[in-house]
């Protein structure tokens, strides 16, 4: 018999021994006596976003989150009906990536980005219908794109730049957004934190952070964004929404609602189109008329 | 501190100890100490009889110092000036001397006292000469350790004398395997030149694993001011520190109250904690008892408000024949105040080898899913040792031991009154009991128990069996 199974022949005898199997029969009587836990664990009973949400002075869950990256998620999702809570946490440290939106499953498990959708595709009690935001010919799925891919690189750094660089917005804006929840003087340390992460990001993609020409590529994306929308309800002329209408109105829609400052540049720019105002307007009454009554 | 301890010569009971001490060494060594302890008792009783003589300092000097500066000389030694008997000066003079020494800036201090060499000066007048030799001004310490589960190195540079008045500055970093790492730079100086009184500065930052228990690794970075002082009665700590605390890196399978405590926190907060101990021994007492007393108030700026308490205490006897009786009880409040909740930095945590034997680390309290201990804002926790000799190995420091011990933790319901929280808490203890063999190294105590919990809660994470304690603090 080779050694190996010698071993666990004796191990299985030993384990077999009377006096092992009373001693195991014995330890197992205790705890004599246990009590009930008093701590009852919470949970979600749907999948719950966390996201950037009330600034400084909001009371409540404000409904919308002024967070880009975290509105998209937030549209998306009730565009494709998803059965989901909201949580305004403005906590990133809680989230796997470091970064706000992540879905926390009932199982508490931390999903983020395309994980999130996948996840809802796994487990249908969500009631996910993804038909309705489906595109049919191959002409929209490629506009679509190369739009989605627009918008996420000139606007999503126009709008970077507006909160974090601009120093007027970054102390009366983004503070009051990005810093409510911490107290002085740690609400500067985090934001200054915060801020010089974004500026590496930018400078990932740009070498050099110059003003006039982050927000002239953002006009320009701008207006072939409201060209292509032009009088339509939605994206390519469909009666509901798609992934590029949750895509454009997550960055036009905190641009429209961010404060009066001296330095709205993009504000200002972006009122001009008058097709995308409204169409801001009515993706936010369709979605969250019911939250704001 | 009594009188006798002050003053040795005085007292004619530290003789009978040297006696009782004695009779362990061979007859000659015997003889010798009896014939210097006479030496000494002559030299006391003369000093006895003139100690109502007028004498005075005259004047003093010192030798020796490089560094010093002599305003610290002035502060110790101005009493000395005060004396005017024999008797006083004698005293006087052994407590300068005595403060000088544990200053722990000179290899030695010698005080010679003799008479005056000012011709003009009257016949009492005495010249004081202190010669001393300062310690090296720069030490370095290293070390590594093992602890409940990680090992660690560490590092100390200190700088003695700083900037001659006995301060001394300590830079402190170490290292773990568990990714945990601290950083600790302070400045302490004495008051007055008084080793007894200290008030020192610091800044620290370290980073705390605790993935295994509760899912999370926690960063601290803070500064503190404090004041520390010896009195009769024990020892005294006033402080105040700001930490900004970071709950951070949360496991993916962590437990929905722990991942939403992730975050930034402020503590602003006054601490004043007061310790009696009396024992013989730190790490396995055979008698004497400790007492620990600590209040601490948060809410000066910051955004974390709560009031806490805590209180240890421990108490041994010595049966006779090598069987101690050491009992322990220890509580704590933690009471958020505006209405907030407490953050899991600032909570209690329960259970180990080193806390409560039978449960695992922290393994007692409010837990979720069997997984993540949330740590609780109420305690109460007691045990009560037996420690047996063992025969054959009197004379190792190895002892039998018989315990039981139990606790509970809760987490503190605002709504309903205090006295019904802690009417909870009563009701609801987990206990364990168990026997097992402590050793005391020179460094650490060791202890092997097998370990019977006998009621939990079904949350508790119990340790049944054996189990390993390594440390240096036990309940």
């Amino acid at each position: 018999m080779p050694a190996e199974s010698t071993k666990v022949f004796l191990a299985a005898k030993l384990h077999d021994h009377p006096l092992n199997v009373a001693f195991r029969a014995f330890l197992a009587k205790f705890p004599l006596k246990a009590h009930r836990p008093i701590h009852r664990t919470p949970h979600h009973e749907v999948p719950t976003l966390y996201v950037w949400g009330n600034k400084k002075g909001d009371r409540g869950n404000q409904p919308i989150s002024f967070d880009f990256a975290c509105l998209r998620w937030q549209v998306w999702l009730l565009i494709i009906d998803a059965r989901f809570d909201v949580k305004n946490c403005n906590e990133p440290l809680m989230s796997p990536s470091g970064k706000l939106p992540f879905l926390l499953t009932p199982n508490n498990d931390a999903v983020i980005g395309e994980h999130i959708e996948e996840f809802l595709k796994q487990n249908p009690e969500h009631q996910l219908d993804l038909d309705i935001p489906a595109l049919t010919t191959d002409e929209e799925i490629t506009n679509s794109k190369a739009f989605v891919a627009l918008a996420d690189t000139k606007l999503r750094n126009a709008l970077m730049y507006y909160y974090w660089c601009e120093a007027q917005n970054f102390e009366e804006v983004t503070s009051q957004l990005y810093g409510a929840k911490y107290p002085k003087p740690l609400n500067w340390i985090i934001l200054y934190q915060m801020k010089s992460a974004v500026v590496k990001e930018l400078l990932t993609r740009k070498p050099v952070l110059d003003r006039e020409e982050i927000y002239q590529e953002a006009e320009e994306a701008l207006k072939a964004i409201s060209t292509l929308l032009a009088d339509h309800d939605y994206f390519f002329g469909r009666s509901s929404p798609s992934f590029i209408d949750a895509v454009v109105f997550s960055y036009v829609h905190p641009i429209l609602s961010n404060p009066t400052t001296s330095v709205n540049t993009l504000t200002t720019i972006t009122r001009r189109y008058k097709n995308l105002v409204e169409f801001s307007d009515r993706m936010k009454n369709r979605y969250f008329a019911k939250t704001y009554q | 501190m009594d009188s006798d301890e002050k003053f040795p010569l005085r007292s004619r009971q530290n003789e009978e100890l040297a006696e009782e001490y004695l009779q362990t060494f061979p007859e000659s060594d015997r003889q010798r100490m009896r014939e210097y302890l006479a030496a000494a008792r002559k030299l006391a009783d003369l000093v006895n009889d003139s100690s109502s003589e007028p004498f005075y300092i005259h004047s003093c000097r010192i030798f020796g110092t490089k560094k010093t500066r002599q305003s610290l000389f002035k502060a110790v030694i101005s009493p000395t000036f005060e004396a005017r008997t024999f008797g006083e000066l004698i005293d006087e003079v052994r407590i300068a001397a005595d403060k000088l020494n544990r200053l722990d800036i000179f290899k030695y201090v010698d005080v010679l006292l003799d008479a005056c060499e000012d011709g003009f000066a009257p016949p009492e007048a005495l010249d004081m000469v202190i010669a001393v030799e300062e310690k090296p001004r720069y030490w370095i310490r290293t070390g590594t350790e093992i602890g409940n589960d990680a090992g660690s190195a560490n590092i100390s540079l200190n700088i003695r004398n700083v900037f001659g008045g006995a301060e001394s500055l300590e830079a402190f970093m170490s290292a773990n395997t568990q990714t945990s790492h601290v950083f600790e730079f302070c400045l302490a100086k004495p008051i007055n030149g008084n080793p007894d009184y200290k008030i020192d500065t610091s800044a620290f930052s370290l980073t705390k694993n605790n993935q295994i228990y509760s899912s999370h690794d926690e960063i601290l970075r803070g500064a503190a001011l404090r004041w520390r002082g010896r009195s009769r009665l024990g020892l005294h700590e006033l402080s105040y520190g700001i930490t900004w605390r970071q709950v951070s890196n949360i496991a993916q399978n962590a437990t929905l109250s722990i991942r939403e405590s992730a975050g930034h926190s402020l503590k602003s907060s006054i601490t004043n904690t007061f310790t009696r101990d009396v024992r013989d021994d730190v790490m396995l007492p055979s008698k004497g008892y400790y007492l620990k007393l600590a209040q601490e108030f948060a809410g000066i700026g910051g955004d974390v408000d709560f009031f806490k308490h805590e209180l240890e205490s421990q108490v041994n006897f010595h049966l006779g024949k090598g069987f101690i009786l050491s009992a322990s009880l220890r509580n704590g409040l933690l009471y958020p105040l505006d209405g907030q909740r407490s953050k899991i930095s600032d909570r209690f945590f329960l259970g180990g080898a080193q806390s409560i034997r039978g449960f695992r680390l922290n393994g007692i309290g409010p837990r979720e899913d069997k997984k993540d201990s949330l740590g609780g804002d109420l305690y109460v926790a007691g045990g009560a040792s037996l420690f047996t000799p063992l025969p054959r190995l009197g004379n190792y420091p190895v002892k039998g031991h018989f315990f039981v011990n139990g606790g509970n933790l809760l987490q503190l319901n605002q709504r309903a009154r205090l006295r019904t929280n802690i009417n909870q808490l009563t009701k609801t203890p987990s206990i364990s009991a168990g026997v097992g063999v402590v050793y005391r190294s020179s460094i650490v105590r060791l202890e092997v128990n097998f370990c019977l919990p006998l009621i939990t809660t079904a949350t508790d994470k119990v340790k049944k069996g054996l189990q390993l304690g390594l440390g240096i603090n036990f309940w």
